[in-house]
């Protein structure tokens, strides 16, 4: 891949993997043993200026796009899915503000988002409204200067973890999903708390909770847009960024293939190697065809997504569907190479495996996007 | 503040292979990379950067190709570098290295602090910096394991000896050689990167720096390398094969026949 990428991005490929051989590879499985959050991975990466790569120059940033947010997203979910979710998530804080924000609201958290010591988070999902966001609960009533928000989210990647939260509430129940607003929320204002932090099958560094807004007091500054523009809000955010997820897809599937290589090389059953007997090498192949494929399509879409072309829904969904599927499947392969070994927690595929399954579920369910995929065709 | 921290380009020597007719290291088609334990010396410097608001100055001798281990530097946050080449520097010893150096940090006038890795892997010699703190008339410590404080008046270092560990206070200027032990060094950031990229390397010969070429280069060294032989040792034993799983199993034979171990 590195033919198609400038010197820049060789740069932050290269930073992002020696970050993920010398910081995320020593630590991942205490962490996920334990659920161990990756602070200190997330410190390395804000010093490495990771953070601040897709934020604008004006904002104190480098004014790189999305694509290489996929290359950090990708070389540190070679190492741990988690760690690559947790740095990823925090963006999903970032575009909003990007897309939507004022230049005060830019001003105001573009810089602290890049400098990466807060990180961000995403919360349109409730208990009752996940595929059907629409059905949220969660209200906002305006009150002179402030919006007062009551509601409860769940399921929220670096929740209680995140300093700058994107909090998508009701302003007009009446209009259902046109009602809905997006409010820049930080988790020092008066009403805001993190409930019970979720114990995971998989990426289980990555901090999963609910959050509580009682009574909670935002400033109408924090209003992003305009009232009613909740729902346009996230689909723009996600249509770009459910990329980061495809990246972290092909970034678990890649680690996989690469310990599986590793393994049966050195494995030896009937005095050979394993990696000798075609029905291991053609299952390696396999792996290495389909992540490759997934490479390609998830930064072809990125490419779309930094064009701001009119049809990167589609692409983005198409990759986060396919590379999710291979991680899964890649994985899942990965385990089997390594046989009993694979089994155990001495090993890491099986937390690879575990990572993998998310991928198909979060930022957009594969059977969400496939209708949405559907619903794009259909419209030619 | 002032400091100075010299790197040096090695080749990566788990790839070097010695000639065996000239007895000199085959350094051609060798991937070159910075002396592993400068990185630990660049860091150090950083350390005093971040703390005191230090300047930090990195520095190689050697030839053209050897700016590389500078822009790594830079990247990890030091302020300037300086390529020390000349032809008359070839094939320079310790000692001769020492002049080359020791007359550069005359050159830059005022440095408090001088850093260098304990020895580079492609000599081993670690003389060169007690050697140039000789020729400038300064305290050295080599070995240095922690970086206990540091201030505008000092610093405090601790040094590991194998009966106990000794702390030294030391004013300014003094020169510090580290190893692996003191830190770890930063990964460069991005913004690091790109100024690396476009940073400008001073190039300085032995002219500009009043160096007498007779005092330096081969017929400065008072040491000659007379061989450089891979050291070949027969050390006997049992070579066990198969996979890992076997070996372990044949050895697990062994050490139990021979009474080391009790098998369950």
């Amino acid at each position: 891949m590195n033919q198609f990428f400038t010197e820049e991005q060789i740069m932050i490929k290269d930073i992002a993997q020696r970050i993920t051989r010398e910081k995320v590879v020593p630590a991942r499985a205490e962490y996920d043993e334990k659920g161990i959050f990756p602070r200190e991975i997330m410190d390395e990466m804000a010093k490495a200026d990771l953070f601040k790569i897709y934020i604008p120059e004006e904002y104190g940033g480098f004014g790189k796009g999305i694509l290489e947010n996929c290359i950090v997203v990708e070389e540190i979910a070679r190492g741990c899915g988690a760690c690559a979710i947790t740095y990823a998530a925090s963006g999903l804080c970032t575009y909003p503000i990007l897309y939507f924000g004022n230049d005060e609201q830019k001003k105001e958290y573009l810089p602290r988002l890049g400098a990466g010591k807060e990180l961000g988070a995403f919360a349109i999902t409730e208990a009752d409204a996940g595929s059907d966001a629409g059905n949220m609960q969660t209200v906002a009533v305006k009150d002179g200067n402030n919006y007062i928000l009551n509601g409860s989210k769940h399921w929220i990647t670096n929740g209680g973890e995140a300093g700058i939260y994107i909090i998508f509430a009701l302003t007009d129940k009446s209009k259902g999903t046109r009602g809905a607003s997006a409010f820049i929320v930080e988790s020092s204002y008066p009403g805001f708390s993190s409930g019970k932090k979720e114990n995971k099958m998989g990426i289980r560094a990555s901090s999963t909770t609910e959050l509580i807004l009682k009574d909670c007091v935002v400033p109408a500054k924090n209003l992003l847009s305009r009232e009613g523009m909740g729902y346009v809000i996230a689909l723009k955010t996600l249509e770009a960024t459910r990329i980061g997820v495809a990246a972290q897809s092909v970034g678990i599937a890649q680690g996989a293939l690469d310990a599986a290589i590793e393994y049966a090389k050195e494995r030896q059953q009937y005095g050979h190697p394993i990696i000798t007997f075609q029905a291991i090498a053609h299952k390696l192949a396999n792996m290495s065809i389909e992540i490759e494929s997934a490479r390609a399509i998830t930064y072809q879409a990125a490419r779309l997504v930094d064009m701001k072309d009119k049809n990167m829904s589609k692409y983005t969904a198409i990759a986060k569907v396919f590379a999710s599927d291979v991680a899964m499947r890649a994985t899942t392969e990965a385990v089997q190479i390594f046989g009993g070994y694979g089994y155990v927690k001495e090993y890491p595929v099986e937390k690879m495996m575990r990572d993998a399954k998310v991928t198909q579920i979060y930022e957009g369910t594969n059977e969400v996007l496939r209708n949405l995929i559907a619903a794009n065709l259909q419209r030619v | 503040m002032r400091v100075c921290v010299f790197v040096k380009q090695v080749p990566a020597v788990e790839h070097v292979k010695v000639d065996p007719v000239k007895g000199t290291l085959i350094r051609d088609g060798c991937e070159c990379r910075i002396n592993p334990y400068d990185l630990h010396a660049v860091e150090l410097g950083l350390r005093l950067k971040d703390e005191l608001r230090a300047e930090v100055i990195v520095a190689t001798m050697g030839p053209p190709q050897a700016k590389s281990v500078l822009t790594d530097s830079i990247a990890m946050g030091a302020d300037s570098a300086y390529l020390i080449s000349d032809r008359a520097f070839a094939g320079s010893d310790a000692w001769a290295t020492s002049v080359v150096l020791s007359s550069f940090i005359r050159f830059l006038k005022d440095v408090d602090v001088i850093v260098c890795g304990n020895y580079s892997v492609d000599g081993e010699t670690g003389m060169v910096g007690p050697e140039m703190a000789q020729l400038l008339e300064i305290p050295s410590f080599t070995y240095v394991t922690e970086l206990i404080a540091a201030d505008n008046d000092g610093l405090t270092v601790r040094r590991n000896f194998e009966a106990a560990d000794i702390i030294f206070k030391s004013s300014y200027p003094v020169l510090l050689t580290v190893g692996k032990e003191v830190n770890e060094p930063r990964i460069p950031s991005f913004g690091g990167m790109l100024k690396a990229k476009n940073a400008e390397v001073t190039v300085l010969d032995a002219a500009a720096l009043g160096i007498d070429p007779a005092a330096v280069g081969i017929d400065g060294s008072p040491t000659k390398v007379a061989r450089i032989f891979e050291n070949q040792r027969d050390l006997g034993g049992t070579v066990f094969s198969g996979s890992t799983e076997e070996q372990v199993d044949q050895l697990l034979v062994i050490l139990e026949g021979q009474g080391h171990l009790k098998c369950l």
